[in-house]
């Protein structure tokens, strides 16, 4: 929801691309990367961090993508690291709302605005699907 | 392929925790995409926003998802890929800052380079200059000072008086290599930039081997030595005013006289570090 929500509030709520864009990079310096994660929560060891670095300096892809050209990237650990993300991520509307750049009024009335369309779409969908 | 990460594992300079931190660390500090491609004004703001939506949904990188969406064709998307891995800060930089001792960095340095060793090319020369911050920026800020200029010239000036008896007694003397070996290896460490790269490296280690009573000293070396290393300050320096004025390094590459100017303090240095 969170993905067509921005979209809304950029396309009805006037709020500036940019200002949208520098919240979001904020975002991301402010989230744990994927490495950090993983040795902060000794989820690999140093040795396989290491081969997992080589890995992906050599074929030049992400490091979520050398974990699992090398097999390391299981079930349980993609499970683990959604927990952990899920108790410190913070979200973009957290920071919208810390930079004032919308109201807590004015994104709930937001919200329930997008709900109700959003709704009205996914209803008029599924009857013409049937 | 060989990283600058294994031979300090294989010198055993460094433990494999220490490196995974450094490499940690890297990843933390890495640029901006979206950053980069509002900076460059690669793309409108909107259609950035789909890109950086998409991106987050499908969970792909800002590069990808914006070539995929046709908003950049490949070229551009390299260019930014590029340009986040130019930004990073150097992994000996990063172990420095952690407290790692690395006596011997300015020459591993030198034998890594040279064990992929090419000169950069007038063409499709696309280094930019970091992003430094913090300390770092400020280190580079001091380094790149005309009083620093003129303190290292100094230094450099006085070497010829030198005799091998006073390098080997006068402590004060040796500080002041020890000074300039530091803010030398410490210049090659905020390098993506080739030429201070190669040259900071050289002039490091050339300085190194003087305090170490490694060459055979005497006026007339001191004084050939101490030209080169003048002549490798004028090269840094003018390569600082082409970055303060473009960015990038790549002005300086097209500039027939800077890169003469660069070959020649290159080839001098080398001269004077038999392998």
């Amino acid at each position: 929801m969170s993905v067509a929500f921005c979209r809304y509030l950029i396309d009805h709520k006037n709020l500036d691309p940019v200002v949208f864009l520098d919240a979001v990079d904020q975002l991301r310096r402010m989230t744990p990367t994927l490495p950090r994660l993983m040795l902060d929560h000794k989820m690999l060891d140093h040795e396989t961090m290491l081969k997992v670095f080589a890995h992906q300096a050599e074929q030049k892809i992400s490091f979520e993508a050398s974990c699992k050209a090398l097999g390391v990237w299981t079930d349980s650990l993609e499970s683990s690291l959604a927990d952990i993300l899920a108790e410190s991520h913070q979200s973009i509307f957290h920071i919208l709302l810390e930079r004032q750049l919308i109201s807590p009024q004015d994104l709930i009335a937001a919200m329930d605005e997008f709900l109700a369309t959003h709704a009205h779409v996914q209803k008029d969908e599924s009857g013409e699907a049937a | 392929m060989t990283f600058f990460g294994n031979i300090l594992l294989d010198e055993k300079l460094v433990t494999t925790q220490q490196l995974v931190e450094a490499l940690v660390k890297q990843s933390e500090e890495l640029a901006s995409p979206i950053r980069i491609c509002l900076d460059q004004k690669l793309v409108a703001p909107d259609r950035l926003v789909d890109a950086v939506l998409e991106a987050a949904e499908q969970h792909t990188t800002l590069p990808e998802m914006l070539h995929r969406m046709k908003l950049v064709d490949s070229q551009k998307a390299e260019q930014i890929t590029q340009a986040l891995k130019n930004q990073r800060r150097p992994i000996g930089q990063i172990l420095v800052d952690q407290g790692v001792e690395l006596k011997n960095l300015s020459q591993l340095l030198v034998r890594y380079q040279k064990s992929q060793e090419q000169l950069p090319d007038a063409t499709g020369f696309e280094f930019h200059f970091p992003e430094v911050h913090g300390e770092t920026k400020k280190q580079y800020l001091n380094f790149f000072s005309s009083q620093f200029k003129e303190e290292l010239e100094r230094a450099i000036n006085q070497l010829p008086s030198l005799t091998g008896f006073q390098l080997t007694q006068d402590g004060a003397h040796s500080r002041q290599l020890e000074d300039m070996l530091h803010q030398l290896t410490a210049a090659a460490g905020f390098a993506r930039m080739e030429v201070s790269r190669h040259l900071c490296e050289r002039a490091a280690l050339l300085v190194e081997r003087i305090n170490m009573q490694q060459l055979n000293w005497n006026e007339t070396i001191a004084q050939t030595i101490g030209r080169v290393l003048i002549s490798t300050l004028d090269v840094l320096w003018e390569l600082q005013r082409f970055i303060e004025i473009s960015g990038s390094e790549r002005d300086f590459w097209q500039n027939a006289q800077s890169r003469q100017n660069y070959l020649k303090a290159f080839k001098a240095l080398e001269r004077h570090l038999p392998s």
